[in-house]
């Protein structure tokens, strides 16, 4: 997909809890051996996706200089939405001052509804309907105790603050392509508090038919080769799953590894290949291209090639998320329960 | 005009009355007012509660109060401001007597503290104060004192809260005061080694929830004089209050509301501040008293400490403070606190204090406040 | 019902606005609509998100609404324009008098389970 008038990402921020608990404590406490990842990130009692999308989104208009004034629609997207009825885009809106002619939704899919939030926008910024505006992805995802999700969902998110290149971008949308098809791996029914999801059908028919058929579409389509891309960004539910299907589809690790942050972070789910993405941006110089490849469970991906501008320098986030990683602190598995009201007072 | 003198005081003893409620306090406390008196028209009943809307779901508690004692032909007045409730109730009380419209007002207050749990108390209390801070940024009343206390020993540059001798000094009045709460003796070292409250207040620092009721009969005096009671005579009264946040205030140290209650008062009284011979003031904290202390000219900026240290304040010092314990001790069951207050003062005065006798008792000063100092209420009473 | 006054406030919680005196320039967090200074009349302010923590305690001693997890810092907050305020600390183990901070959005607390979930400023360490 190309849209019709040139956009790009304007401004990009992003946010992560300050807590990560080890794999370590929770591979202990259940008497298993191997674990996924090193960390990953908790919410803190007064966090929740709301907090998580506010955060990355202030600071995506805060270290671009984004009019407030000509945000025209935020979306967020998240499986973790605070409320089952109720959009979290108005708190969002209202708490960063936005103005009150906006566009707002949240929308779902699995672990690509923030991509998913980033096509709308680019279609409504291309079409002229609205001038910017803003697509986050967001989560506090959720893993029953002792199940293997566990280890990886974690919380965080980020936002991104789409705009027409002739508004001055950091990065340029050149093309996008989108793959689905209906393959539950996945999935959490109405008024359930855990997904449940299929061990390793997760895996081959669903993260890696889905991400190498969109990618290979998208390579098809519009001409692109790995050794076009400065870096790639994957969906990032656990290490192994990017780096496999980075190498299956013909990418070094040096290309992956500035997005590459679930080790320490965990699967933000909707936030997973945003916070890569950011993360990216943060390391990226002009003229370098990107590419974004999402997942979402049930299932799909979408994939993204971005050409950065000489604007990045000036509209980088500050602090960059190394700089939120390395400010995390460790909790144990009673903080980790408390937090997530897995224990309850 | 009238002149208004206190001619009968009544009150429970503070504490948990797991077994008795707003109406059953009052009873008694009612019922000691009128020990001994001879028959008395009563024109007005004025009640002072902070929570009892909060606590036992009962409103327009003068009307039930009035109810109770069968008084029909009173007229009756709600007041509802935290401890200064039944100083409200007081102040306006007092006022009908000037004004030559009453002869005689039945005025006190009563609080149900212990049917709540420790957190709806800490709200509940906490609830004078601006109730968007209190909502949203987490304010409570002992985390305002608390915060305070940091700013005063930080401005005055102390390294050691001697504030805290206050509560020393109050337990030790109290120990020999039977309607008190707290009669446990406690030194300087327990207060400061106590659980934290919120640093670096203590469990001893602060007021504990109490149940209590006390009520006054106030008189003109020519009415009281044709009926022979004996009386103390309130001389005068003042009010002054200042904005909520601490912020907003010219010194967050200076009580200016206090101050300037106070100085009305005395100037009503056409009494100086050296004859005063003991003061009963409202603090719900040792810091707060601290800096009554201080606005009142009765210590100097900083400097409270150092004199209740010496004994200053204490019962046989140059000033008593708090005679039977205060709030700290005695107790504060929050809408009957001021009335408790005035009747102490009384019974001072009029030789009735027992171990707590201050000599010679000619004056005394009460000072009441609405929660830090936002609302201030100040009485004179004489012999 | 307190949950259409938390509405009717939502502006001030979500955003640390403020007011300021036409005539004077005092600022105040919550606003105010008559400066306590000097009798104006004032506007609503934007305070500025950041500044620094000049007096701290832990309250232990915790009130409804606020007593379902740890006990919490509350805060004197001096904003980088001068303005004071009082607001809880977040995301800090221990803080320090001078600690810089800023302000963010982070839930307060909610009407039950199945309750409106109430969200205002708390100030957490700049990261």
């Amino acid at each position: 997909m190309r849209p019709t008038r040139e956009v790009g990402i304007y401004g990009y921020g992003a946010y992560i809890p300050r807590y990560i608990i080890e794999n370590r404590d929770i591979a202990d406490l259940w008497g298993r051996d191997a674990t996924p990842i090193k960390s990953k990130s908790f919410p803190s009692y007064d966090e929740d996706t709301i907090t998580i999308a506010y955060e990355a989104a202030l600071r995506a208009i805060e270290s671009s200089g984004a009019d407030r004034s000509l945000i025209g629609a935020v979306f967020i997207g998240s499986e973790s939405k605070p409320y089952a009825v109720k959009p979290s885009g108005t708190v969002v809106a209202e708490a960063l001052g936005l103005s009150r002619n906006i566009l707002s939704a949240d929308y779902e899919f699995a672990c690509k509804a923030g991509t998913e939030a980033m096509q709308t926008v680019f279609g409504l910024v291309s079409s002229g309907m609205i001038r910017m505006g803003l697509a986050i992805g967001a989560d506090t995802a959720q893993g029953r105790p002792g199940d293997e999700l566990e280890y990886t969902a974690a919380a965080g998110g980020a936002a991104y603050i789409i705009s027409r290149v002739e508004d001055g971008v950091l990065a340029r949308l050149e093309a996008s392509y989108t793959y689905v098809s209906d393959t539950p791996d996945f999935w959490r029914r109405s008024l359930e508090e855990y997904p449940r999801h299929l061990y390793r059908f997760t895996g081959e028919p669903a993260y890696f038919h889905h991400i190498m058929s969109s990618v290979k579409g998208l390579f098809d389509e519009y001409g692109y080769s790995p050794s076009d891309f400065k870096y790639a960004v994957f969906h990032q539910p656990n290490y192994k799953f990017p780096t496999r299907v980075a190498k299956k589809l013909g990418f070094t690790m040096d290309q992956i590894k500035p997005g590459l942050v679930v080790a320490l972070v965990g699967n933000t789910y909707s936030g997973s290949s945003l916070l890569g993405l950011a993360a990216t941006l943060d390391v990226a110089q002009p003229g370098d291209k990107i590419l974004l490849a999402s997942f979402g469970s049930g299932a799909g991906s979408d994939s993204m090639v971005f050409e950065v501008t000489d604007l990045i320098e000036e509209r980088r986030m500050k602090p960059p998320v190394s700089k939120l990683i390395s400010r995390m602190v460790p909790g144990d598995y009673a903080t980790y329960a408390m937090f997530r009201d897995i224990l309850r007072r | 005009m009238g002149m208004p003198v206190v001619a009968g005081y009544g009150f429970t003893r503070v504490g948990e009355h797991w077994d008795r409620g707003l109406k059953d306090l009052s009873l008694e406390a009612i019922e000691k007012v009128f020990e001994g008196l001879p028959s008395v028209e009563i024109d007005a009943i004025y009640v002072g509660t902070a929570l009892s809307g909060f606590y036992e779901l009962q409103l327009s508690l003068a009307s039930h109060i009035a109810d109770l004692v069968a008084r029909f032909d009173a007229s009756v007045s709600n007041f509802e401001a935290g401890a200064a409730s039944s100083a409200q109730a007081l102040y306006n009380a007092a006022l009908g007597i000037y004004s030559g419209m009453y002869k005689a007002v039945l005025v006190g207050g009563v609080e149900k503290m212990s049917d709540e749990l420790p957190a709806p108390n800490y709200r509940g209390v906490s609830l004078v104060e601006d109730s968007f801070l209190v909502n949203y940024s987490g304010l409570t009343e002992i985390g305002l004192h608390a915060l305070l206390a940091k700013m005063y020993l930080s401005e005055y540059g102390l390294d050691e809260p001697l504030y805290s001798y206050l509560p020393v000094n109050e337990h030790e009045n109290a120990s020999r005061a039977g309607h008190a709460q707290f009669r446990n003796r406690i030194t300087y070292d327990m207060v400061r080694s106590a659980s934290p409250v919120s640093d670096p207040l203590t469990i001893f620092d602060v007021t504990a929830p109490g149940d209590g009721a006390a009520y006054i009969l106030l008189m003109d005096k020519e009415y009281a004089d044709s009926l022979g009671v004996e009386y103390v005579k309130l001389l005068g009264m003042g009010a002054a209050g200042q904005p909520a946040n601490l912020f907003d205030r010219a010194s967050p140290l200076f009580f200016s509301a206090s101050s300037r209650a106070v100085e009305k008062a005395l100037e009503k009284a056409g009494v100086e501040t050296e004859d005063i011979d003991l003061l009963e003031m409202y603090n719900p904290s040792s810091i707060s008293g601290a800096l009554v202390l201080e606005s009142l000219g009765l210590a100097d900026k900083g400097g409270a400490g150092k004199l209740l240290e010496r004994g200053h304040f204490s019962l046989s010092g140059e000033l008593p403070v708090n005679t039977f314990g205060g709030a700290k001790a005695r107790g504060d069951p929050k809408g009957a606190t001021a009335a408790y207050q005035l009747a102490e003062a009384a019974m001072q005065l009029l030789g009735r204090a027992g171990d707590n006798q201050v000599d010679g008792a000619e004056y005394a000063l009460v000072h009441s406040m609405v929660g830090l100092d936002i609302s201030a209420y100040a009485f004179v009473l004489g012999v | 019902m307190t949950e259409v006054s938390d509405w009717r406030f939502r502006r001030y919680r979500y955003r640390l606005i403020g007011s300021r005196c036409r005539e004077c320039g005092e600022t105040s967090y919550p606003p105010r609509r008559r400066c306590a200074r000097c009798g104006g009349a004032t506007e609503e302010y934007q305070l500025p998100r950041r500044g620094r923590v000049v007096h701290y305690t832990l309250l232990k001693a915790l009130p409804t609404r606020y007593n379902r997890y740890r006990p919490y810092y509350l805060a004197v907050v001096e904003l980088s324009d001068g303005t004071r305020v009082i607001g809880m600390l977040t995301d800090v183990d221990e803080p320090s008098e001078g600690m810089e901070v800023e302000a963010t959005l982070r839930k307060l607390y909610t009407y039950g389970e199945d309750g409106k979930i109430i969200y205002g400023v708390k100030f957490r360490p700049v990261l």
